[in-house]
C-alpha cells in the first residue's frame, strides 16, 4: 500500500471513529432523563393544612392491607384529632361499579386539603383521561360539568360537586394529555383551581409555584417512607377538650403518620404475612402537652387491653410503645394487616373520651362525603 | 443647692455603689423574673398519688387506674395500703387509692373504688373532688361496668387558717436567720474587735447563733398561744417541730451570717441575705405542698433541706406524729446545718485576715 493509501485508509479510520462517537453522544443527549421519583409536596398548594400520599400499587398487594389502611386512615378523623378527607370514597381505591374506569391503573394518591373546611383536592396518578374520572364521577352521581380553559389546562366543573383537570401528562409535563401515566387533580372546585395554578407555574421555567412548604413539607418528610403517609396542621379548633389536660393537648401543632409493611422471615418465606408498621409523629407546643398527649393515648392501650378477650391482639397491644422525644410524641404500633383495623380503631376509640366531643355540624359533614 | 448639683451628686454617689445598685437593679430583678418558670400550672397536675395494687390484681387492671389517674396527677404504684397510708402522712404522696380486685372481671357489674386524702392537706381537698370526678367520669365512658369513686377524707378536714400556722411560724424562722440576725450582726460591728481582745470571734458568733434560737422560743409560743386562742388543734409545741425550727434557724443563721461577714457587713451582703430569703420562701414548699408545683420547681424543692424541715413541722403539730417519724428528715436538716458551718467558718477566717 502506498503511503498516501495508507494515509488516506488512517484518516478514513479516524474520521469513522470520531463519527461513531459524535453520533453516540448525540443519542445519548437525545436520550430523555430518566423519570424523577414522584415528589406529591411539589403539586400540593400552599395554604394546605395537610397532605398525605398513598402509594396505591402497594395498598392493592394485599387485599388484608388494603382493609387495614382504609380503616387506619380514618382513625385519627374519629377521634377528631383533625378533619380528614373522604377517603372512603376515592376513586382509586373505590370506583362506582358501572365506571368504566381502572382503578388499578392509578399508582399513587395524594391528599390535600385544609382542616374543618371543604377546601380539598387529591392528586391521582393514573393512566386516566379527565373524561375517565368525570364520567365514573358522573355514574356516582348524577352531576354535569362545565369546561373551563386556564392557560392550555382545561378545568371541568360542576356546580355542585367536585371539580376535574389534568396537571401533567407524566412524561413530559405540560397540559396536553397523551398516553401513559397522568396526574389528574380531583376535589373541591377551589382546590383543584389552586392545583391549576401551580400546575401553571411549573410549567414555567421563569415562575416559582407557591407550594406548600415549610414546617408542613417538613413534617410531612419526617414520616418515612411509607406506602401511606400524612402529615396535617393542627387546628386548635379542632381539638377535643380534655378535662384539665385539654389546654395542653389544644397546643397540638402537627401530626404526621406513615405505614410502613414489615417483611419478616416468615413473611419472605410466604408463610406469614407482612407486618404493618405504622408510627404516628404528634408536635405539640412543648415536652409537657407531648406528654399529655402520651397519657391520652397510654390511657387508651390500658383500657383496650384489659377490655379485649383476643389473645393476638393482647400481644400486639403490649407492643404498642408510645416514645416522647422533645416535644414530639412517637406513638409506634406492629400488627398482622388483618388485624391493624381493630388494633388501632380499638386503641382511639378506647381513648379517654374528651368533653367537648361533639358531631361536626352537617354542613361540614355533607362536604366531606363529597364524591370524588 | 440647684436640681442639676443634686442629680450630679447622686450620679456620683450611684458610681461608688455600683456593685450594690447591680444587685438590685439587675440580679434580684433577673431573679424574680427567671423564678417565674418554676410556675406552671394553677391546679396540681402532678401530684403523687398512691396506686396500690394488691396480690390478686392484675398488671391490666393496676395498669386502668393508673391511666385513669395520670391524666391529672402522677400514679405511683405500691404494694401495700399501709405504706401507702404511711406516705400520705409524710406529704410523699397526696392521695391512696386501691386497684378493685374484679375490675377486669366480665362477670362484675359494678366495682367500688375509694380515693383517700389527708384531712390535714387542706390545699389538696379541693383540687381532689376534681381529681375523683375525671377518674369517675373517664373509667365510666371506657369500661363496660359501672365504676364508683368515692372520696374519703382521713382524719377531720383542717381549716386552711389552722393549716397555715405551722407555715407562718416557719416563714418568720426564716426571716428572723435571714433579716434581723445580718442586721443585728452589722450593728455590732464596730464592738467585733474589742470582744476579739478578749474571746475569739469564733466565741462570739457561736454565742450570738445560740442566743438568737433561744430567742426563737418566743414566737414560737406566740403562735402556740394564738393557736389556742383560736382553737386550732396544732401542736407547735411538739418536739420534732421545735427540733426542726430550731436547726432550720441555726442552718440558715450560718448561712446569712457567713454572707455577713465575706461581705464585711455591706449593703450588698444584706441585699444578698434578703434573695437567699426568697430562695428558700420559694424552694421550701411552704405553703403549698411539693405536688402542686411544676416538675422542675418540685424537683430542686425536694432537693432543699428546708423543706423537710417544713414537712417535719407540718406533720409533727398538725398530725401528731412522733419525733421517731422524722428521724431521718430531722438527720438530714441537722447535717446541712453542720455543713453550713463550714462557709460560715471560711468568712470568719477571712474576716479576720483582712482585720
Amino acid at each position: 500500500m502506498s503511503p498516501d493509501r495508507l494515509a488516506l485508509t488512517v484518516a478514513g479510520a479516524v474520521t469513522l471513529l470520531l463519527g461513531g462517537v459524535c453520533a453516540g453522544a448525540v443519542l445519548l443527549v437525545d436520550e430523555p432523563a430518566p423519570p424523577e421519583p414522584y415528589e406529591p409536596t411539589e403539586n400540593v398548594p400552599a395554604g394546605a393544612d395537610y397532605v398525605g400520599t398513598l402509594n396505591a400499587t402497594e395498598y392493592r398487594s394485599d387485599p388484608a392491607v388494603s382493609n387495614g389502611t382504609r380503616a387506619s386512615l380514618r382513625f385519627q378523623s374519629a377521634v377528631q384529632f383533625y378533619d380528614g378527607p373522604p377517603h372512603l370514597r376515592a376513586l382509586a381505591l373505590s370506583p362506582p361499579e358501572n365506571a368504566s374506569l381502572n382503578a388499578s391503573a392509578a399508582s399513587h394518591v395524594t391528599y390535600f386539603g385544609r382542616s374543618g373546611e371543604p377546601y380539598g383536592a387529591r392528586l391521582v396518578v393514573a393512566n386516566w383521561t379527565a373524561s375517565d374520572a368525570t364520567d365514573a364521577l358522573a355514574a356516582r352521581r348524577d352531576i354535569e360539568f362545565e369546561t373551563e380553559t386556564r392557560r392550555g389546562f382545561t378545568i371541568y366543573r360542576s356546580e355542585r360537586g367536585p371539580s376535574v383537570a389534568v396537571l401533567d401528562n407524566g412524561g413530559e409535563g405540560g397540559p396536553i394529555p397523551s398516553e401513559g401515566p397522568r396526574l389528574l387533580a380531583i376535589g373541591n372546585g377551589s382546590a383543584v383551581s389552586d392545583a391549576v395554578d401551580v400546575a401553571i407555574a411549573r410549567s414555567d421555567p421563569e415562575a416559582t409555584p407557591e407550594t406548600v412548604g415549610g414546617e408542613l413539607r417538613r413534617r410531612y418528610a419526617d414520616t418515612d417512607d411509607g406506602y401511606v403517609r400524612f402529615a396535617y396542621r393542627f387546628r386548635p379548633a379542632t381539638v377535643p377538650d380534655y378535662p384539665f389536660v385539654g389546654p395542653a393537648v389544644r397546643t397540638v401543632e402537627y401530626v404526621g403518620t406513615s405505614y410502613t409493611l414489615n417483611e419478616t422471615a416468615a413473611a419472605a418465606n410466604g408463610t406469614a404475612p407482612p407486618d404493618i408498621r405504622v408510627r404516628i409523629r404528634i408536635t405539640s407546643e412543648d415536652a409537657e402537652s407531648a406528654d399529655d398527649v402520651r397519657n391520652i393515648l397510654g390511657a387508651g392501650k390500658s383500657f383496650y387491653l384489659l377490655q379485649s378477650s383476643n389473645r393476638t391482639l393482647k400481644v400486639e397491644l403490649r407492643k404498642a410503645a408510645f416514645t416522647v422525644e422533645g416535644r414530639t410524641l412517637l406513638a409506634d404500633y406492629e400488627s398482622s394487616p388483618g388485624g391493624l383495623r381493630v388494633l388501632v380503631r380499638g386503641l382511639f376509640r378506647n381513648q379517654p373520651e374528651p368533653q367537648s366531643l361533639t358531631r361536626p355540624s352537617p354542613e361540614i359533614d355533607t362536604a366531606r362525603q363529597e364524591p370524588a | 443647692m440647684s436640681l442639676r448639683t443634686i442629680l450630679r451628686k447622686e450620679l456620683l454617689w450611684s458610681r461608688h455603689r455600683i456593685l450594690a445598685l447591680l444587685f438590685v437593679l439587675v440580679l434580684l430583678p433577673g431573679a424574680f423574673a427567671g423564678a417565674s418558670v418554676f410556675f406552671q400550672h394553677v391546679l396540681p397536675k402532678d401530684a403523687p398519688v398512691a396506686v396500690v395494687a394488691g396480690e390478686d390484681v392484675s398488671e391490666e387492671e393496676y395498669d386502668v387506674v393508673a391511666a385513669s389517674f395520670r391524666l391529672f396527677s402522677k400514679p405511683i404504684q405500691y404494694d401495700s395500703e399501709a405504706a401507702a397510708m404511711r406516705d400520705l402522712e409524710r406529704e410523699s404522696v397526696y392521695a391512696v387509692v386501691s386497684v378493685p380486685p374484679d375490675l377486669g372481671d366480665p362477670e362484675v357489674e359494678r366495682v367500688n373504688m375509694t380515693v383517700t386524702i389527708d384531712g390535714d392537706m387542706t390545699p389538696y381537698r379541693e383540687p381532689s373532688q376534681a381529681l375523683v370526678s375525671v377518674v369517675a367520669s373517664t373509667m365510666n365512658r371506657q369500661l363496660d361496668k359501672r365504676v364508683v369513686v368515692q372520696r374519703e377524707i382521713a382524719g377531720e378536714e383542717r381549716k386552711l387558717s389552722s393549716y397555715l400556722l405551722p407555715t407562718f411560724l416557719t416563714i418568720i424562722v426564716l426571716t428572723f436567720a435571714f433579716a434581723y440576725l445580718p442586721y443585728n450582726l452589722a450593728r455590732e460591728e464596730a464592738v467585733l474587735d474589742r470582744l476579739r481582745v478578749e474571746t475569739s470571734l469564733d466565741t462570739v458568733v457561736a454565742g450570738k447563733l445560740a442566743f438568737f434560737t433561744a430567742l426563737l422560743a418566743v414566737p414560737l409560743l406566740v403562735f402556740h398561744a394564738v393557736g389556742l386562742a383560736m382553737g386550732y388543734d396544732v401542736s407547735l409545741l411538739a418536739p420534732a417541730a421545735v427540733a426542726a425550727l430550731a436547726l432550720t434557724f441555726l442552718a440558715c443563721g450560718a448561712i446569712a451570717t457567713a454572707v455577713t461577714f465575706a461581705s464585711g457587713f455591706g449593703t450588698t451582703g444584706r441585699l444578698f441575705n434578703v434573695l437567699l430569703l426568697f430562695a428558700f420562701l420559694g424552694f421550701s414548699g411552704l405553703v403549698y405542698p411539693v405536688g402542686f408545683f411544676s416538675p422542675l420547681r418540685r424537683d430542686i424543692i425536694r432537693r432543699v433541706p428546708t423543706h423537710y424541715a417544713m414537712l417535719t413541722v407540718r406533720g409533727a403539730s398538725l398530725r401528731d406524729l412522733p419525733a421517731a417519724e422524722f428521724g431521718p428528715w430531722l438527720g438530714g436538716v441537722a447535717l446541712f446545718a453542720l455543713a453550713m458551718l463550714v462557709p460560715l467558718k471560711l468568712s470568719l477566717l477571712a474576716y479576720e485576715r483582712r482585720a
